[in-house]
């Protein structure tokens, strides 16, 4: 075993900037080192429990003392307080030109890949987000929801049955492992709508059935929600969005407000793509949910059309041409939030070719 | 002022900085390629190592500031903030003009978000072994950092000195080493003589330019300016910056200079405007062009700048007052979540 340290410097018990002298005796031990003090007022301290070295001279004990050593700390003495992963980060923070040049190098690499894999990395760690924190945020977006506006649904209520009942049997037959509820509500400010939650429920809103009419173009759009849900899409999103934007605030320090505003557009721009393989996606896996429930996958192009053609009905010319494909990008409701419906309808079609 | 006759006056030392660019670079890349690996989680550890190198490289008399936070608590206090930040945005990806009560809601929580986090960082923060601490109210936040910015806007800048004084001096006075609160005592003089100081600069720089396209361009004067507005929006912007940053130092000079703690230490701050001007922009500059590989140069060189101009000034008397501080049971910051995003400093 190895000799015990000792240093002298000034003991601060806690909670007071009186110190006074001391000595310390820091004994490596097998497991934490055995730290104990003499004062010079003769008081003996046995068992210090040390919670962080910090500035190569200051040691600061559990409970609020602590002592500051008249000469910095030998790096050996400092090391006995680090957990072997600190020891390990310690290692690669000391600074060295070559080391320099290689994680720089690296650091390149990492944010080009993470560029290119940030779709796939969010995935991965969404599958390692507990569901429980994937609910919290579901449940408060529909609180938050339900507080702006969702008012009780007007459709008769042995129709709503039908539909979630129906959503429920699709959910089985596809083996989905997620669940969701399926809520109704009457919400003029949402447009014809259906929102899925993380973790589950769906909102549909009460114009979204009228619009589309039939049970089945409505289990269309709930097949491309519950699809939504399934792959963890909207906690993906956030995944990318956090991730993103903490890296972003390393780089550039806390203090740079117009750095920070540029990293955020940033970080739009990249969801948005993100956004858009996100709906894809979710077409081509929910024309599967219908598929698996003995439903046409046609429905769910036939449901985006009808959409489509009745946001786009009040205009005329050009400008419902234009509406058509790009399906009423100002309107609030569900084809404002989904990419335009010429693109979506040409690989709907391709799916459903094959 | 008038006890200076009585007083010895006393010796004002500057803070001691001995951090070190090459060294913080280490720090610094270690911390972004960790979090990039890790997507963004160890980023509240990075945070804890960086804030710990620049508190640790400072020392007053010999003596380091220390820095409390752990990894795991900025981490939790993270997981919260995202949770609010994910359902804003979902929330408004399905419904924008959600926007407008998100707001309204958001600016009712700053006012309690401002207390939680100064009171944190103030917490977090030990010298001596004596941790500071935070006292401001949600309603005086409310009244400082919300409707008097916008007083101060409404009235064109004109009101804009006394309500400084009135900010900084809540900002100082609501804070405490220990026990022991700060105090200030500037005048509302010499907040108008800074506000009028500041201004000079800009006002000739922007009738320089003025002048300079009037003389060039005479169809300029003739009327003809209204299209080439969006090009005057740049130097507009421009001179704003310039005066902000400016005025901005000499509040910092005057709040400092009339600080005291108890009786017996006193504070100096002797930024230069233009200095600070000039470290601002080639900071810039330097960034851009090293496309970011100068952060950590520009964040060492500018804090150095700061604690090379600030003093403090112990009296004769300060041995004894410094080691009578005590701190109040109960001011351990654990309980306290950092909320990021949300940093306040002078
Ligand atoms: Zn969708």
């Amino acid at each position: 075993m190895d000799a015990p340290h000792l240093v002298d410097g000034r003991f601060f018990p806690p909670l007071s900037s009186a110190g006074q002298p001391a000595r310390l005796r820091v004994a490596p031990g097998e497991g934490a080192p055995m730290v104990s003090a003499a004062l010079a007022d003769g008081t003996a301290l046995d068992a210090l429990a040390v919670d962080d070295v910090q500035a190569g001279d200051t040691l600061h004990f559990a409970g609020g003392g602590s002592f500051i050593a008249d000469r910095p700390l030998p790096p050996e003495v400092t090391a006995l307080f680090q957990s072997p992963m600190r020891r390990r980060i310690a290692r690669l923070e000391a600074f060295s030109l070559p080391k320099a040049v290689l994680l720089g190098l690296a650091l390149i690499l990492c944010v080009a890949g993470v560029r290119a894999a940030l779709p796939a990395a969010a995935r991965a760690v969404a599958l390692a987000v507990p569901e429980r924190l994937e609910r919290t945020i579901g449940d408060r977006s529909y609180a938050t929801l339900a507080r702006m506006g969702l008012a009780a649904s007007e459709i008769p209520e042995e129709r709503r049955q039908t539909l979630a009942r129906r959503a429920a049997d699709l959910a089985g037959a596809a083996r989905l492992t997620r669940r969701p509820e399926i809520v109704f509500h009457r919400a003029p400010g949402f447009g014809a709508n259906a929102m899925a939650l993380p973790g589950g429920p769906i909102v549909v809103t009460d114009a979204l059935v009228e619009l589309l009419g039939s049970d089945d173009a409505v289990l269309a759009v709930l097949a491309h929600e519950m699809a939504h849900v399934e792959r963890r899409h909207s906690l993906q999103q956030v995944l990318a969005v956090a991730g993103a934007a903490a890296m972003a605030s390393v780089v550039l320090g806390v203090d740079d407000s117009l750095l920070e505003e540029l990293s955020a557009t940033v970080v739009n721009v990249w969801s948005f793509k993100n956004s858009r393989d996100f709906e894809k996606e979710a077409d081509l896996v929910g024309m599967d949910i219908l598929r698996a429930g003995g439903m046409d996958p046609a429905l769910l192009a036939d449901a985006i059309a009808a959409l489509t053609t009745q946001a786009c009905a009040r205009l005329a010319g050009d400008a419902r041409a234009r509406c058509l494909s790009e399906a009423g990008a100002a309107e609030t409701g569900w084809l404002s939030t989904h990419p335009g419906a010429k693109d979506r309808l040409g690989y709907l079609r391709e799916a459903l070719g094959r | 002022m008038g006890n200076e006759a009585e007083r010895a006056e006393p010796a004002i030392r500057s803070i001691d900085f001995h951090g070190r660019a090459g060294e913080y670079f280490g720090i610094w890349i270690s911390n972004l390629f960790l979090s990039i690996v890790t997507l963004g989680i160890y980023s509240a550890w990075a945070k804890v190592r960086r804030v710990r190198y620049f508190y640790n490289a400072t020392r007053i008399q010999g003596t380091p500031f220390s820095y409390h936070a752990t990894g795991k608590q900025i981490l939790i206090g993270r997981v919260v903030s995202c949770v609010v930040i994910a359902v804003y945005t979902l929330i408004t990806t399905f419904v924008p003009l959600a926007v407008l009560p998100f707001s309204i809601a958001f600016a009712i929580a700053l006012p309690w978000l401002i207390n939680r986090s100064l009171r944190f960082q103030a917490r977090m923060t030990s010298w001596r072994n004596v941790r500071f601490d935070w006292h401001g109210t949600y309603g005086k936040n409310f009244l400082f950092f919300l409707v008097c910015p916008l007083v101060a806007m409404l009235s064109l800048g004109l009101l804009m000195p006394p309500i400084s004084r009135a900010t900084y001096r809540y900002f100082a006075e609501s804070h405490a080493f220990g026990v022991t609160r700060f105090r200030t005592r500037a005048t509302v003089a010499a907040y108008y003589k800074a506000f009028l100081a500041a201004l000079v600069l800009p006002v000739a720089a922007a009738v320089a330019v003025g002048a300079a396209v009037a003389l060039t361009q005479p169809g300029f004067a003739a009327g003809g300016w209204l299209g080439l507005l969006p090009f005057l929006m740049v130097p507009a912007f421009a001179f704003l910056f310039m005066f902000q940053v400016m005025y901005r130092v000499a509040c910092r000079n005057i709040l400092l200079r009339s600080m005291t703690l108890g009786d017996a230490v006193t504070f100096d701050s002797r930024l230069g405007p233009l200095r600070v001007l000039w470290i601002a922009l080639s900071n810039a500059v330097a960034i851009l062009f090293s496309l970011g590989l100068l952060v950590p140069w520009a964040m060492v060189r500018t804090y150095r700048y700061q604690a090379e101009n600030t003093g403090v000034g112990l009296a004769d008397d300060a041995p004894a007052f410094l080691d009578a501080q005590t701190q109040a049971v109960g001011a351990f910051g654990e309980e306290f979540m950092d909320l990021e995003g949300l940093e306040f400093g002078i």
